[in-house]
């Protein structure tokens, strides 16, 4: 039941994360393509800029699961890494508390904020004024899924430490 | 609490919970948010939500995964390889030919790539099996590679500046402008080095046999491989510089020029893009979260007018400027050798740059000092990442000693570039100053 619970997290992190890495195609396009109507046809979108910037602001909160799954959110290894796998995985239970207040305030107030937004249907204040409440709604939804990654590390982690051996 | 007491506090913290070793974005938004609790109480925390907002709405930063995503399509467009070809013909004839070769390879890649994998794994994994065979001396292959691709980061495009410029809110283009001499004056140190030490001793770098050489009719036709390289970097400094375009666009169009030139040779296929998707993501992410937490931490010491107390140390100690300027340089290696680039952009620029200012020194010219002196954070033992990217791909024979052992030389160079561009700030200041004007 355990492990069914903890690969479905990892599953999880993985497909959100797959999912928005090919955005980066995306607001490519936009920005090439807004190059292209000012410089060819003198007429400069009004959402190209805005638009993409929305799109990556969204990618890189929600890829946060999917690249600590894959362990590429670095660390200062100096002292961390270096500890007996076993030692590692108890400083890591201790460490627990670092992730679950960073990403439970960002769920939490994150979340507060989003509602708020919701609430007077935010816009920006350009002219192309797009609603800004889905972008709000992107932080608490990202920093949820990677704090469920992180949770399912620290179960892992627990394990490790009382037992002695890892939780496959 | 005292600005002073609060100043230290925030320090203190910060330096035990990130060497405890937490991923680094969430150890410094941790830091933050524990401070800003204790002195500010709950209402302060609302900056996750708005201060995380005002990253997510920063345009330039979407110039980071665009120049990532062009390095990633560059590494496996197979330019190197006819780069490394050509110069194998030219300069192989050469005492140490194929090591200065590799270095020009190494800057004409820093000039399309804003992270330094892109060179040090091509040349890894072209030039160094090539220079072993010919007897190269393996301390030289190896160091010239890494050094040559830590260049990448110096020489525009460049994700650290791209970084620096959003915590100082200096101009990205003067930087990049600056960037252009100093990467020069480094990479030319590292081809005369080259070129003296094979020459005191040619076992080092012993030249191509006579009847390897191609006669110079057939060479001639190989500088074909300058021409997409050429095209790319003029048709991104080309539009950064003369204004057409911000850093975000320029990064589009390089990108746009990497698919294209990976389409000309031929290496064009629709698992190179998706992989270079994933890997662009997971490189952005891992640097956008520490700058996104980076930027809480940096509300909260300016909201302790950290900077004012800083300043007011620096004015008690009375030292000579150019001394603290020493130090910080010495604080800037010692912290490259355990913790990310962007982490220490985000983490000392708010507190070196109010100093700088105070110190009247120029502070574009100390961006790119620090990026100078930042290239030597991927290159020293034991966590320099250009020494993982080695490790990684070089053949079995090479041991981490053996990677270690060959970039001292290399950056005893790197100290002396640093201490060159310190002390004649004309190199650096030189570009800018022509294309943005004084």
């Amino acid at each position: 039941m355990l492990r069914r619970v903890l690969c479905l997290i990892d599953n999880m992190s993985k497909w959100s994360g797959l999912i928005v890495a090919p955005l980066v195609l995306v607001y490519m396009a936009m920005f090439l393509y807004e190059m292209v109507a000012r410089y060819l046809f003198n007429a400069p979108t009004l959402w190209a800029n805005e638009l993409s910037t929305f799109i990556f602001g969204a990618q890189f909160m929600l890829g946060g699961a999917y690249c600590y799954w894959r362990g590429s959110m670095v660390n200062v290894e100096v002292f961390h890494d270096r500890l007996p796998i076993r030692a590692r995985a108890i400083l890591d239970v201790f460490l627990f508390i670092i992730p679950l207040t960073v990403l439970g305030a960002m769920v939490w107030l994150g979340g507060a904020f989003f509602l708020d937004s919701l609430a007077v249907r935010e816009h920006t204040e350009s002219l192309f004024s797009p609603p800004l409440y889905p972008l709000r709604g992107v932080i608490p939804v990202a920093a949820a899924l990677f704090l469920l990654q992180v949770a399912a590390k620290f179960v892992r982690d627990l394990h490790l430490a009382v037992t002695g051996e890892e939780l496959k | 609490m005292s600005t002073g007491t609060a100043t230290l506090l925030l320090f203190v913290l910060l330096t035990v919970v990130i060497f405890a070793g937490p991923p680094l974005a969430l150890g410094i938004g941790f830091t933050a948010l524990v401070v800003a609790f204790f002195l500010w109480g709950p209402a302060s925390l609302n900056m996750v939500a708005t201060s995380t907002m005002g990253t997510m709405l920063s345009t330039l930063l979407l110039a980071i995964p665009l120049f990532i995503l062009m390095a990633k399509f560059l590494e496996r467009s197979g330019l190197a390889e006819d780069l490394y070809d050509l110069m194998y013909h030219l300069l192989g004839r050469r005492k140490g030919g194929l090591g200065v070769g590799t270095v020009i390879i190494c800057t004409i890649f820093a000039a399309m790539a804003g992270v330094t994998a892109a060179a040090t794994v091509s040349m890894g994994l072209i030039a160094l099996p090539s220079m072993l065979k010919r007897g190269y001396d393996k301390s030289l292959s190896i160091g010239c590679i890494m050094a040559g691709g830590a260049l990448g980061v110096l020489i525009p495009p460049s994700v650290p500046f791209i970084v620096y410029g959003l915590v100082s809110r200096i101009s990205v283009g003067k930087l990049f402008a600056g960037g252009i001499p100093a990467g020069l004056v480094l990479s030319l140190l590292f081809i005369i080095y080259i070129i003296i030490a094979t020459r005191i001793n040619p076992s080092l770098g012993p030249a191509l046999p006579p009847e390897e050489r191609l006669p110079f009719r057939q060479v001639a036709g190989k500088f074909m491989a300058l021409l997409l390289p050429l095209l790319i970097i003029a048709a991104i400094f080309g539009a950064m510089f003369s204004g057409a375009a911000t850093p975000t666009e320029a990064s589009a169009i390089g990108a746009l020029g990497a698919i294209i030139s990976a389409s000309v040779r031929g290496r064009f296929s629709w698992s190179l893009v998706w992989e270079s998707c994933v890997e662009t993501m997971k490189i952005t992410v891992m640097i956008v979260w520490i700058i996104a937490t980076a930027t809480w931490i940096s509300n909260v010491y300016a909201a302790i007018s950290g900077p004012q107390f800083v300043i007011e140390i620096v004015q008690n100690l009375g030292a000579n400027r150019w001394i603290i300027m020493a130090g910080m340089q010495i604080v800037l290696i010692i912290l490259g050798c355990f913790m990310d680039v962007s982490g220490i952009i985000m983490l000392t620029v708010p507190v070196f740059d109010p100093v700088i200012r105070f110190l009247g020194f120029d502070p574009l010219w100390f961006g790119v000092l620090f990026v100078v002196n930042m290239e030597m954070a991927y290159l020293t033992p034991p966590f320099g990442v250009n020494l993982f990217y080695m490790k990684g791909i070089a053949p079995p024979g090479i041991t981490t000693t053996d990677i270690y052992r060959s970039i001292t030389p290399f950056l005893l160079l790197q100290l002396i570039g640093l201490i060159i561009l310190m002390v004649v700030p004309e190199i650096i200041l030189s570009l800018p100053n022509y294309l943005f004007g004084g």
